[in-house]
């Protein structure tokens, strides 16, 4: 059994700068990204489609980013996040400029789904807030986990006033490479995290194994599984309030436009939450923390869903579930690398997305399937208020502290 | 090494949301009907005006109301005929917004503060 500890030739960071870029990475990963919604009009309408056709691209860059979440950690974790970024924000890049020249499905398929999809994988805030662990120390890292998600929700409300304003200005063409543009700011900020590159946190010991062995390891031990199932339920409610919720509010009586804003409450919201689970996350349990917060989605789904529907109570509902977002994301991240130390953690952390992302899948694809044999919601909706305190039971029992199989023996410790 | 915290976090974020705003009021600016424009458009009134008035006046401008925003005072209005911009300022909206996919979401309180902006400072000339 061999082990890995810090390389002490890597050069000094200026924390301050780390944290600035990586969060503009992540803000620019998850802003392209949220404003391809502006573009399905324009697109479709250019090239004589469907709606489907789009949203079947957009359907499929979900599914490669989280397919290939696990495989760009695994890169992350081996070769850095630096290289993962660059080579990601050039793939991202060319994804995005060539949506302007797909004018078959197919190559709409390759460049929006794809690409983007891979892209995005790369790009995303899990590859950098696997780099901030490595950098940051042990008592600044949920910190750094909140505001790195925190910051990529941030992405969303930059980038859609200025992909619209893009649109307004150039039209949806330039507006596209304009976009990729801001994707290729990437490999300019990527540079400061160039320290945080793969291997072990600073300071920090941990045993050296295969990839292969490091995915056995984690899938064996109970609380990496129970990690694993629950972030499905983060995904399919999610995923499902994020697609569905505006129509279902509508048919509710609720004016459309607070229907479509109820959304971007969320997302405010969402800053907040997921920037107090970083500093929850550094003080308390995080099992008992995500035990809460899946409760408190299912008590403030139960409550919406059980008293009339009015503009307050949407308001109240979208600020609250809000403020329950993405807040499971710094929480898991650190219960990750907790379990499985710093060493593989970008991989690990992408085989739990990639659970997130089949509840996403799941969760939007039910919600349909069961209102067009349905006629409402009702089914999909407690649904996910019985997944909610599934997941909160399933974290009770987690173990908060290092896994036998990835811990350093006392003697082998740097 | 010292590691930035909360402080750092208020700004960063402080700074977005400022970046956000600026964004939005250009964006808002670039969307101002002319008095001549026709079509599909934003009106906005004064928030005291009553819904009641507000529905009054945009009937009066010989347009028809679509659909209330979350806003008082804002509505998306329609007319095809020539100078409606116009015609909705002479019967006392605040001032019109051409329309687009993403304006009745950045509209409201933007649209309210760049119409009022506008009358301000045409009342100073």
């Amino acid at each position: 059994m061999t082990t890995s500890s810090t390389d002490t030739r890597l050069p000094e960071v200026n924390p301050m700068l780390v944290i600035t870029c990586g969060c503009l990475i992540a803000m620019i990963a998850f802003g392209v990204r949220s404003s391809m919604g502006l573009f399905n009009t324009p697109i479709t309408q250019a090239n004589g489609w469907g709606r489907e056709t789009f949203g079947l691209a957009m359907a499929l860059q979900n599914l490669v980013w989280g397919m290939a979440q696990p495989f760009a950690g695994a890169f992350a974790d081996k070769f850095g996040t630096f290289r993962v970024v660059i080579l990601g924000s050039l793939i991202y890049a060319t994804g995005t400029a060539l949506l302007v020249i797909s004018d078959t499905p197919g190559m709409l398929y390759l460049s929006g789904g794809l690409l983007m999809g891979l892209g995005i994988a790369m790009t995303s805030f899990s590859v950098i807030m696997a780099s901030f662990a490595r950098l940051v120390p042990p008592e600044k890292r949920s910190w750094s986990f909140g505001i790195a998600t925190a910051a990529s929700s941030m992405g969303q409300f930059v980038f859609a006033p200025l992909g619209q304003g893009f649109i307004s200005a150039f039209g949806w063409p330039m507006a596209l490479l304009l976009l990729a543009g801001s994707a290729l700011l990437m490999l300019l900020l990527v540079f400061p995290l160039r320290a945080g590159t793969g291997g072990v946190a600073k300071d920090e010991t941990e045993l050296e194994m295969s990839f292969v062995q490091a995915l056995s390891r984690a899938i064996r031990h109970p609380s990496f599984v129970l990690l694993t199932l629950g972030f499905f339920v983060c995904g399919y409610q999610v995923a499902f309030l994020t697609v569905h919720m505006p129509a279902m509010l509508v048919e509710n009586g609720i004016d459309p436009q607070l229907a479509a804003w109820s959304i971007g409450i969320v997302g405010l919201f969402n800053i907040i939450g997921a920037y107090s689970a970083g500093i929850i996350g550094g003080k308390y349990s995080r099992r008992y923390s995500l035990t809460m917060l899946y409760l408190a989605r299912s008590v403030v789904m139960t409550a919406f869903f059980v008293v009339p529907m009015t503009s307050l109570t949407t308001i109240l509902f979208a600020a609250s579930i809000g403020l329950l977002w993405l807040s499971t994301v710094p929480l898991t991240m650190g219960l990750v690398t907790v379990i499985c130390g710093t060493r593989y953690m970008a991989m690990l952390y992408g085989i739990v997305f990639l659970s997130h992302q089949v509840g996403s899948f799941l969760g939007v694809w039910m919600g349909g399937r069961l209102y067009d044999l349905q006629g409402n919601y009702d089914t999909v909706w407690w649904l996910g208020v019985a997944l909610g305190l599934f997941a909160a039971l399933i974290h009770w029992p987690i173990r908060e502290t290092r896994a036998p199989s990835f811990s350093v023996p006392e003697g082998a410790k740097a | 090494m010292q590691w930035p915290g909360h402080r750092f976090a208020a700004l960063f974020f402080l700074g977005t949301m400022l970046l956000f705003v600026a964004l939005s009021a250009i964006y808002m600016i670039s969307s101002r009907a002319n008095d001549t424009e026709t079509g599909t458009m934003l009106a906005v009134f004064a928030p005291s005006t009553s819904e009641r008035d507000v529905f009054g006046k945009i009937i009066l401008a010989g347009s028809k109301p679509i659909r209330p925003t979350w806003v008082t005072g804002t509505w998306v209005v329609h007319a095809d005929e020539a100078g409606f911009a116009g015609r909705l300022k002479a019967h006392g909206a605040l001032g019109a917004y051409t329309s687009s996919p993403i304006l009745p979401q950045l509209a409201g309180c933007f649209a309210y503060v760049d119409a009022k902006t506008v009358q301000l400072f045409a009342i100073n000339q």
